[in-house]
C-alpha cells in the first residue's frame, strides 16, 4: 500500500514541477505549452494514484479512480499534440476535432456515469479498488492509439532528421516508449490483476520518462553522463527533502483533522513551491563540492588566476594563459580573444581555439554595439531579455558559434571581446560562471590594457636607447673618420702644393707608410666600436651566461653612453678593485643593466654632477659576491617612493624624459642573472644602486 | 702682411697635427693644444686671432675654454668644432661666445673659407 502512495506522490511532484519548468522555459512556444499540459495530465494521474492508495471507503475510491482516469484520458491527447508541435507539423481540423471531442466525451463519461469504473471492492491489498466498467477498454484503446501514433510519428521523423532534432526525437521515442509501457501496467488493476512486482514499480518509469523528455525539449543538445548523474543526485536529494516535509506535515495533520491528508498536501505544496529553488541551488553546490571536486575547484583556480594575470605585462602570455585557463575550467567548444585594432577599427582575433580560422568583428557590429551599451556579458540564450533583439545580432552570434560575448572594458572603452562557445558538456553557463567571468573580464581588460601600454612604452624606450646609441656612434665613429679624412686632405694639399717634389723617395715612402698606418689604426677603432654597438643593440631574448668581466662590461657600456653624459657635463669616476673575479652572466644583459642605471643616474643629475662606479669583491653577508655600486650625485629619491621605483611606468622624470620602464626591466635582468639589486637614496645627496652577483664558480 | 694666428685644440693629437699641417700650407701660423688646460695656456700666451676648439675634451669642455680665455682675449674669435649635429648644442656654443660651429669631419678648404668670413666680419666691426 505504501508503495502506491509513494509512487503516486513522486509522479505528482515530478510531473508538476516539470510542467512548471518547461512552461517557464518558453511560455510562448507551442511545444512547451503542450508538453506542460501533458505533464499536468500526468500529475493529475499521479495525484489520483496517491488518493487511491489512501482511499478508505468506496466513495473515496470512486473519486480517486475518476481522478486517475481524467489524467489517463488527457495523457495521450497532450502527448500527441506535443509530438505534432515538436515535429512542427500542422494538424488537420478533423484530427483536432476528434482529439478534443474524445477528451471531452470521455471526461463526461468518467465523471457522470460509471461506465468506466464502478463498484469498488476490497481487493489486491487495497481497502477498496474499482472494477472495470463496460467502457473501460475505450480508455485503454485511446491510450494505445495516442501512444502508437505519437511514437510512430516520432520514429519516422527520427529516421529522416539530423543533428539536434534527431537527438531530441531519439530521447522522445525511447522515453515515451518506456514511460507509456510502464504506465500501462496500471490498466490491469481494473481487471483484478496485479502484475506484482511490475506494479507499482513500473510506474516509476513515468516520472523518469517525463524528466528525460522535458530535458530533450528544453535543451538543444544533450548532456554528458556526468551531468546527468549530478542532476539526478540533486533531484533525488531534493525529492527526499520535499517528501520528508510533505509526509511529516501530512501525517501530523492526519492525526488531528479529518481530511488532513488533503490539507497537508495543500500546505506542503505551498512550502515546497517557495523552498524548491533555493534548495536546488544549495544541493547543486553541495553535490559539486563533494562529488565533483574538480569542477568546484575551477572557481578557486579562476580567482587565483585573476591575481596572477594582473601583474603580467606580456600580452602574449596574458592571452595564452587566459585561453588555456578557460579551456581547462569551463571547457568551451570554442574561444576567441578579439582585440580592438584602432587602425582598422575592427576587433580582430588575437588568438582563437576551436575555430581554425581568424575571426573579426567590426566596431559597429551588433555585438560590439550591444557590449558597448550594456558593458555586461551577453549570453545568447538570454536573447529575449533584450528589448530589441535583432536577427542580425543573433546571426552574428550564431556565425561565431558564440554562447557568451564578454566585453573587455577599460575606462569606458571596449578594448576587446572574448567569445566563448557552448560548453563541451553542454551545461549552461551558470550565474556563478557569469559572475566569475565578469570579474575575470574586468581584470583581463586591465591586464591587456597595461600590456598594450607596456609594449608601446618599451617601443619608446627602445627609440630613446637608439638615440643614445646614435650619439655614441657619432662620437666613436666620427672622430676616427675625421682623423682619416683630415690626413688624406692634408696629403693631397701637400702634393698639390709641391711639398713632395724635392723629397727623396725613401722619405715619401716613409711618410705615406705613416699615413696608411694611422688610417688603418683608425679604421680598426671604428670597426671595434661598431662591434660593441651592434652587440649592445641586439635584443637579448635568449639568455646566454658566460664568464663575464665586470670592468670590461662597464667600459663597453661607457663607450656607448659615456659621451652623451659628458655632453651633459657629468663626470664619471671609476673605482674598480683589481683583480676582480668574474661572474657568470649574459654579457649583453649586464651591459643593459649598467646602461639603464647609468642613464637613470644621469637623468637624476640636474646641472653638473658625478657618477661613481665602484666594483669590489665580497658583500657584508657574502664574501662570494661581486658588488657593483653606481652612485650619482643627483636629486635622490624620497624614502616613500623608493618602493615604487621598480614598478613599471613609475617615473619621477618630467614628461617625455622617461617612460619609467627602465628599472623594472633592470630588476628582471638582474634576477635572471642570479643577482640582486638594492637601492639607497637620500634626497639632495643622491642615489646609489647596489648590484650583487655571485662569483663565477 | 703678418700671418693669421690660429690655435687648434683637440684631444685627438693626430688630428691636431694634421689640421695644423693643412692650415700651415694655407699660410696660417698654427698653435697646437691637446687638452683644455693646455689650450688656455696656449691662447693666453700667443693671443691668436682665431681659436678652433673641439667641444669634447678630456679635461674640461670647449665652452669652458671659451669662457676662461675670452675675457683676456677680447679680439679673439672662436670656432667650435664638434662631431654632434645638435642645434641646441650649437646655440649653447654661440651663447658661450663662439662665432661659428663646424662639424667633423672637417673639410679644410671650407674651414679656410669660414675662417676668412669670420675675420672679415671682425674687420667690419660685426663680430658675428
Amino acid at each position: 500500500m505504501g508503495y502506491y502512495t509513494f509512487v503516486g506522490l513522486i509522479i505528482f511532484i515530478v510531473s508538476l514541477s516539470t510542467a512548471m519548468f518547461v512552461y517557464f522555459k518558453g511560455p510562448r512556444k507551442k511545444i512547451n505549452i503542450y508538453y506542460s499540459l501533458f505533464s499536468v495530465a500526468v500529475a493529475v494521474y499521479g495525484f489520483g494514484f496517491y488518493t487511491q492508495a489512501l482511499a478508505k471507503t468506496p466513495a473515496q475510491e470512486i473519486i480517486a479512480i475518476r481522478i486517475i482516469l481524467l489524467g489517463t484520458i488527457f495523457i495521450p491527447i497532450f502527448f500527441l499534440l506535443s509530438v505534432y508541435a515538436l515535429l512542427d507539423e500542422k494538424i488537420s481540423f478533423a484530427i483536432i476535432c476528434s482529439i478534443y471531442s474524445t477528451g471531452i466525451i470521455f471526461t463526461f463519461i468518467n465523471f457522470f456515469t460509471s461506465h468506466f469504473a464502478q463498484n469498488p471492492i476490497p481487493k489486491l491489498g487495497f481497502s477498496y479498488l474499482f472494477q472495470a466498467g463496460p467502457l473501460y477498454p475505450l480508455i485503454a484503446i485511446e491510450y494505445a492509439i495516442g501512444l502508437w501514433i505519437s511514437l510512430y510519428k516520432t520514429f519516422r521523423s527520427y529516421q529522416i532528421s539530423a543533428g539536434i532534432k534527431r537527438n531530441q526525437l531519439k530521447y522522445l521515442f525511447w522515453a515515451g516508449l518506456i514511460g507509456f509501457t510502464g504506465g500501462s501496467v496500471g490498466f490491469a488493476l481494473g481487471y483484478n490483476v496485479n502484475l506484482y512486482p511490475l506494479n507499482p514499480f513500473s510506474s516509476y518509469c513515468v516520472p523518469f520518462a517525463i524528466i528525460i523528455i522535458a530535458y530533450a525539449i528544453v535543451r538543444h543538445q544533450l548532456l554528458e553522463i556526468e551531468v546527468i548523474i549530478r542532476k539526478t543526485l540533486v533531484f533525488a536529494s531534493l525529492f527526499a527533502i520535499v517528501f520528508g516535509i510533505f509526509v511529516g506535515i501530512t501525517l501530523a495533520l492526519q492525526q488531528f483533522i479529518v481530511g488532513g491528508g488533503l490539507l497537508g498536501l495543500a500546505i506542503s505544496s505551498i512550502i515546497i513551491i517557495f523552498a524548491v529553488r533555493p534548495l536546488e541551488d544549495f544541493l547543486t553546490r553541495v553535490t559539486d563540492k563533494y562529488l565533483f571536486q574538480r569542477k568546484y575547484d575551477y572557481k578557486q583556480i579562476l580567482r587565483s588566476f585573476i591575481d596572477e594575470v594582473i601583474t603580467e605585462l606580456n600580452l602574449d602570455r596574458i592571452i595564452n594563459s587566459t585561453i588555456e585557463l578557460l579551456d581547462k575550467t569551463l571547457h568551451p567548444a570554442a574561444t576567441a580573444m578579439l582585440l580592438l585594432n584602432k587602425y582598422e577599427d575592427r576587433y580582430m582575433s588575437y588568438k582563437t581555439t576551436g575555430y581554425g580560422r581568424d575571426i573579426a568583428l567590426g566596431s559597429s557590429s551588433k555585438i560590439a554595439t550591444l557590449l558597448k551599451a550594456t558593458k555586461e556579458i551577453f549570453p545568447v540564450h538570454q536573447f529575449e531579455k533584450y528589448v530589441n533583439p535583432t536577427d542580425e545580432l543573433k546571426r552574428e552570434m550564431e556565425g561565431l558559434n558564440a554562447e557568451l560575448a564578454i566585453p573587455l572594458m577599460l575606462h569606458n572603452d571596449l578594448i576587446g571581446i572574448m567569445i566563448l562557445g557552448k560548453k563541451k558538456s553542454d551545461e549552461e553557463y551558470t550565474k556563478e560562471d557569469l559572475d566569475i567571468l565578469t570579474d575575470l573580464a574586468r581584470t583581463e581588460a586591465i591586464a591587456v590594457g597595461n600590456a598594450q601600454l607596456f609594449a608601446e612604452a618599451a617601443q619608446n624606450e627602445r627609440r630613446a636607447a637608439i638615440g643614445t646609441l646614435a650619439a655614441g656612434i657619432n662620437h666613436e665613429v666620427g672622430n676616427p673618420l675625421n682623423i682619416i679624412n683630415t690626413k688624406m686632405q692634408v696629403y693631397l694639399m701637400s702634393l698639390d702644393g709641391g711639398l713632395y717634389k724635392n723629397k727623396k723617395t725613401d722619405e715619401i715612402i716613409n711618410e705615406s707608410k705613416d699615413i696608411m698606418n694611422t688610417c688603418l689604426k683608425q679604421t680598426a677603432r671604428i670597426s671595434d666600436i661598431t662591434k660593441k654597438l651592434s652587440n649592445f643593440a641586439r635584443p637579448s631574448k635568449e639568455f646566454k651566461p658566460e664568464l663575464t668581466d665586470i670592468e670590461e662590461q662597464i667600459d663597453d657600456t661607457l663607450s656607448v653612453v659615456g659621451h652623451e653624459l659628458e655632453l651633459e657635463r657629468i663626470e664619471i669616476k671609476k673605482n674598480i678593485q683589481k683583480p676582480l673575479s668574474r661572474i657568470s652572466a649574459d654579457k649583453r644583459q649586464i651591459q643593459q643593466i649598467f646602461f639603464n642605471i647609468i642613464k637613470n643616474a644621469a637623468q637624476a643629475i640636474k646641472e653638473k654632477g658625478t657618477i661613481e662606479i665602484r666594483a669590489y669583491a665580497g658583500s657584508e653577508n657574502n664574501s662570494d659576491n661581486i658588488v657593483i655600486e653606481i652612485a650619482d650625485s643627483g636629486d635622490g629619491i624620497p624614502e616613500d617612493k623608493l618602493e615604487m621605483i621598480y614598478e613599471p611606468f613609475y617615473t619621477t622624470k618630467e614628461a617625455g624624459k622617461g617612460t619609467g620602464l627602465g628599472l623594472s626591466i633592470v630588476r628582471q635582468l638582474v634576477w635572471r642573472n642570479k643577482g640582486d639589486i638594492k637601492v639607497r637614496s637620500k634626497v639632495g645627496e643622491g642615489t646609489t644602486f647596489v648590484l650583487t652577483f655571485p662569483k663565477a664558480a | 702682411m703678418p700671418k693669421v694666428k690660429i690655435a687648434v685644440v683637440d684631444d685627438e693629437i693626430e688630428f691636431v697635427n694634421d689640421l695644423a699641417k693643412g692650415l700651415e700650407l694655407l699660410g696660417y701660423e698654427v698653435y697646437k693644444a691637446a687638452s683644455g688646460s693646455h689650450a688656455i695656456e696656449v691662447i693666453n700666451r700667443n693671443k691668436p686671432e682665431v681659436v678652433l676648439c673641439d667641444y669634447k675634451l678630456d679635461d674640461i669642455d670647449g665652452i669652458q675654454v671659451v669662457s676662461r680665455t675670452k675675457p683676456n682675449n677680447p679680439k679673439t674669435v672662436y670656432i667650435m668644432v664638434t662631431a654632434y649635429y645638435d642645434e641646441s648644442l650649437a646655440d649653447t656654443f654661440k651663447k658661450a661666445g663662439a662665432s661659428e660651429v663646424v662639424y667633423k669631419p672637417i673639410q679644410i678648404t671650407e674651414l679656410d673659407n669660414t675662417i676668412k668670413k669670420v675675420l672679415d666680419n671682425i674687420k667690419q666691426g660685426n663680430p658675428r
